[in-house]
């Protein structure tokens, strides 16, 4: 009897080792996938281009700006107004003529808002744009309707 | 009877359990399928910025032919046309097609209606860059007070 009730206490122990284990797997995981880009803003339909690469300097100093909508700019990972773009650029990019901006933009974007920021970049002497692009052939021109077979 | 009874435990104890793994495995399985994603790798298309200023300083005795190209919306059925000096293009191809016979150090000012989808202001850049124009200038006309506001 003494012995029996013995094996039962035993099997009550908790095994931690498949804990840890998964722990530890899991906090790999999370430090592997840690993104030290300076781009933080995503969820953005780029538009297709053919022409676009890989840029071959990836040390060279962003201004990522992302614009999702009129009233969805992003600099960096924070959500600034048209209006202050220019003040938060020169407070944040004192040297601004060594800077690339990188713009993605969303491919349905009026232009006029595209423009406006390309005129803001200019005025701070900004001259260094590379547009963010997917690989891939361009929409074409004319769109076919959905319905048409 | 002893010597029997303890080769037996020594039997099950060497055992090895695969739960614990299963466990791990499956739980990692799930976490994987639930935090996929297939996100495209971004790339880029370069490009330079004329300095806002600049316009008064440039060398009025280079002698360079300037093509201008038209993007504008057709308001009757919506499509985009696009206009190149006389000539109504209606495909990035036909674009690529007569941009292929201009001579190679031609500046082309891409000046496109406010309301073009950015997607397509790509495209056209794209083409340019397809038919080893590298001299493409955006026009900055003013921008509308509602697209500033």
């Amino acid at each position: 009897m003494r012995a029996y009730r013995k094996r039962t206490w035993a099997r009550m122990i908790a095994d931690l080792t498949p804990l840890i284990d998964v722990i530890f797997l899991i906090i790999i995981f999370f430090v592997v996938l840690i993104n030290f880009s300076q781009v933080h803003v995503r969820n953005v339909v780029l538009p297709n281009a053919d022409q676009s690469y890989v840029s071959s300097n990836p040390n060279r100093q962003l201004v990522p700006i992302t614009l999702r909508a009129k009233d969805e700019i992003f600099l960096g990972k924070d959500r600034i107004s048209l209006a202050t773009l220019s003040d938060e650029i020169k407070r944040r990019y004192p040297a601004s003529s060594e800077v690339t901006a990188l713009l993605r933009a969303d491919e349905e974007i009026p232009y006029e808002l595209i423009k406006l920021v390309m005129t803001k970049l200019a005025a701070l002497n900004i001259d260094k744009v590379e547009f963010a692009t997917w690989e891939g052939s361009p929409d074409p021109l004319i769109e076919i309707p959905q319905n048409e077979t | 009877m002893k010597l029997k009874f303890l080769r037996h435990a020594s039997e099950r104890e060497m055992a090895v359990s695969m739960t614990p793994l299963i466990d791990v495995v499956f739980l990692l399985m799930v976490f994987f399928l639930m935090t996929i994603n297939f996100e495209k790798p971004e790339e880029v298309l370069a490009h330079r910025l004329p300095q806002l200023g600049n316009e008064a300083s440039e060398d009025p005795s280079k002698d360079w032919e300037k093509v201008e190209l038209k993007l504008t919306i057709a308001r009757e059925d919506g499509q985009l046309q696009l206009q190149l000096q006389e000539r109504i293009l209606t495909s990035y191809e036909d674009l690529h097609g007569y941009l292929t016979e201009l001579p190679e150090d031609i500046v082309i000012i891409v000046d496109a209606a406010n309301d073009v989808p950015y997607k397509h202001i790509i495209g056209v850049y794209n083409s340019c860059l397809k038919a080893n124009k590298a001299d493409i200038v955006f026009s900055f006309a003013a921008p509308t007070q509602s697209a500033i506001n």
